[in-house]
């Protein structure tokens, strides 16, 4: 499970509470479960040395042990859950390195539109980013809803249309990651799948000046095609020429995905 | 006057559904043919599907959830199989099949299944304990568990005509909405639930009056058995907890069927409000389904103990 291995902070410190907290409970669960065969064993028919209360019913002692650790453990779990998801608000900007990122992030009928308004750039399925800037994501939905999730960087969090989410990320060392959609958003589902290339900060700089002259603009007439029920092949690169688009899906005045294409056949089409 | 239903909505292209379809039809004619043939449909008749008992309901309850449990288990298999083989493969399900069975078989679980059983139990067990013969309404226990047997026929006819939704167990607006589901799926699942949903409103209503109202003669509250005092808990809950599930189902009717806007994209619609109406029925529905079950934990670890008031006392004051 790539949650184990983080390559940033937000999911190391994800992993850290994960951890903490499996801990926490299996401090109760491994004790009871050890327990449960002691009881079992001691209290056994042929063992002479018990004692046998058949009219046994209130032991204070015993009260106090199965209500005092269970309290305690839930003060314990709530505690870390707490503090643990004010420190990781997913709005919060994370600090970093160099310059922060602005990237938008829209999730399409089946495919991830990844806008750089600063950069002027686009993509489809695959995210570069620079290694140790703070990203700062800003997401909705063209459609449907989707979840945004790179489990080695952190922090899955929901597209809405209408509505724009926000996340801070950083990714610390350089490679490919692996990103998904993790909340079911239809037949497509299983292909929203994106690369993340962490790469050095001049090879990212690079990458945008390339991307920047790609013969594939990115304006409100390319995005009614992106925006039609499909899973691309190609993991498109686009230079932006429509820095409004974002806010034109985000605020609605670019209409939502259009589903799937009505057919003479709707009912033939529709039946399994 | 048929709508949209014409021979196109049989998926004559599709063997595994057909065959299904065809396999049970074949069992349900058996044993209609055996019980004809036979001479038992009038004891059938009159003994269980007309019968207003409520031990002979507690067990059709559980049946329902016996027969329904088949069904989940085979589309658990189907969902495993897919996954096993689908493996840089497309596999044997195209994803419009696979979403329609993991969709079938978390609707089918929980409401089909684990619902019926849980009822079926209380109905059986809460009368017996309470000393009284019946429950608060009989007949109405009996139109309670038709309706939600109708409930599962629904879901149980969109094998062959049409399709089950393919939203999941709980159909998350906009993907559910008009745009984005055109098809019957939704709608089967939205009238099934509903149905079942009212049924289950009654079964709740009946066996709270019962528990409160209809105890025998020195069955006083702190006399009562532990199951009985889950049981009562499950089933407030259960008239807390699924009128906002109808309402919320209700709504994304409306959406569907009459234009409004509760849950769409367009016109100020707040998919939101779906996620947060659902899970206000979500939340208890989890608690209506373990309570009974926790409840009846003493009745079978503890041998020949008679019951004391105290100790149900004590019992009771346990945080779930």
């Amino acid at each position: 499970m790539n949650i184990l291995d983080p390559q940033g902070p937000i999911a190391a410190a994800e992993k850290t509470i994960l951890i903490d907290s499996i801990a926490i409970m299996l401090a109760i669960v491994v004790p009871t479960i050890i327990a449960i065969f002691a009881f079992a064993f001691w209290f056994r028919q042929s063992n002479p040395r018990v004692t046998y209360l058949p009219d046994w019913e209130y032991s204070g002692r015993i009260e106090l042990v199965v209500w005092s650790i269970p309290a305690l453990t839930v003060i314990l779990l709530g505690g870390v859950a707490w503090i643990g998801a004010h420190q990781l608000d997913p709005a919060k900007p994370v600090e970093g390195t160099g310059q922060g990122i602005t990237i938008q992030v829209v999730s399409l009928d089946w495919k991830w539109l990844f806008i750089y308004p600063d950069q002027r750039v686009a993509s489809v399925n695959t995210l570069t980013v620079p290694v140790g800037a703070p990203l700062n994501l800003q997401l909705t939905s063209a459609s449907v809803m989707n979840a945004f999730f790179i489990p080695q960087l952190g922090s899955m969090i929901y597209t809405m249309n209408g509505m724009t989410t926000r996340l801070g990320l950083r990714a610390d060392t350089v490679g490919t990651y692996h990103g998904l959609s993790s909340h079911f958003s239809g037949d497509g589902f299983p292909d929203m799948m994106f690369d993340v290339h962490v790469v050095s900060q001049t090879d990212f700089s690079d990458w945008a000046t390339k991307t920047a002259r790609s013969d594939q603009a990115l304006n409100a007439d390319s995005y009614k095609e992106l925006i039609k029920q499909s899973v691309p092949k190609e993991k498109t690169l686009y230079r932006l020429t429509d820095p409004e688009l974002f806010q034109g899906i985000a605020t609605q005045r670019i209409a939502p995905g259009p589903g799937p294409e009505q057919t003479a056949k709707i009912g033939a089409n529709d039946a399994r | 006057m048929l709508g949209k239903l014409s021979w196109a909505v049989i998926p004559f292209d599709q063997p595994i559904p057909l065959v299904a379809g065809a396999v049970v039809l074949v069992v349900i004619l058996a044993v209609l043919v055996w019980v004809v043939v036979k001479g038992h449909l009038p004891y059938l008749w009159e003994e269980w599907l007309t019968s207003v008992d409520h031990k002979r309901i507690g067990v059709m309850y559980t049946l329902l959830a016996m027969v329904m449990l088949l069904r989940g288990f085979s589309d658990a298999i189907m969902m495993r199989t897919q996954q096993a083989i689908a493996f840089q493969s497309p596999g044997f399900l195209p994803p419009e099949h696979y979403n329609q069975i993991f969709s079938a078989h978390g609707t089918i679980m929980i409401f089909f299944v684990a619902m019926p059983f849980v009822i079926g139990l209380m109905n059986l067990v809460v009368p017996l304990q309470l000393g009284v013969r019946d429950v608060a309404f009989p007949t109405l226990n009996s139109v309670g568990f038709w309706l939600t047997a109708t409930g599962a026929l629904l879901v149980n006819v969109s094998l062959v005509v049409g399709e089950f939704a393919r939203t999941g167990w709980l159909p998350y607006p906009p993907l559910s909405e008009l745009t984005y589901s055109p098809g019957v799926g939704v709608d089967y699942y939205l009238w099934s639930l509903q149905i079942s949903g009212v049924g289950t409103l009654v079964a709740g209503i009946n066996l709270v009056t019962t528990i409160l109202k209809v105890r025998t003669k020195g069955m006083t509250y702190l006399r009562m058995p532990m199951f009985c005092w889950t049981s009562l808990a499950s089933n407030l809950l259960i008239v807390a907890a699924f009128p906002i599930l109808t309402a919320t189902l209700a709504m994304l009717i409306l959406d569907r069927y009459l234009g409004f806007h509760f849950f769409t994209n367009e016109a100020g619609g707040n998919m939101m409000m779906f996620m947060n109406l659902i899970w206000a029925w979500g939340h208890p529905e989890v608690y209506i389904l373990v309570l009974p079950a926790f409840g009846s934990s003493p009745k079978w670890c503890r041998r020949s103990r008679a019951s004391r008031c105290l100790d149900t006392a004590r019992w009771c004051w346990r945080p779930w």
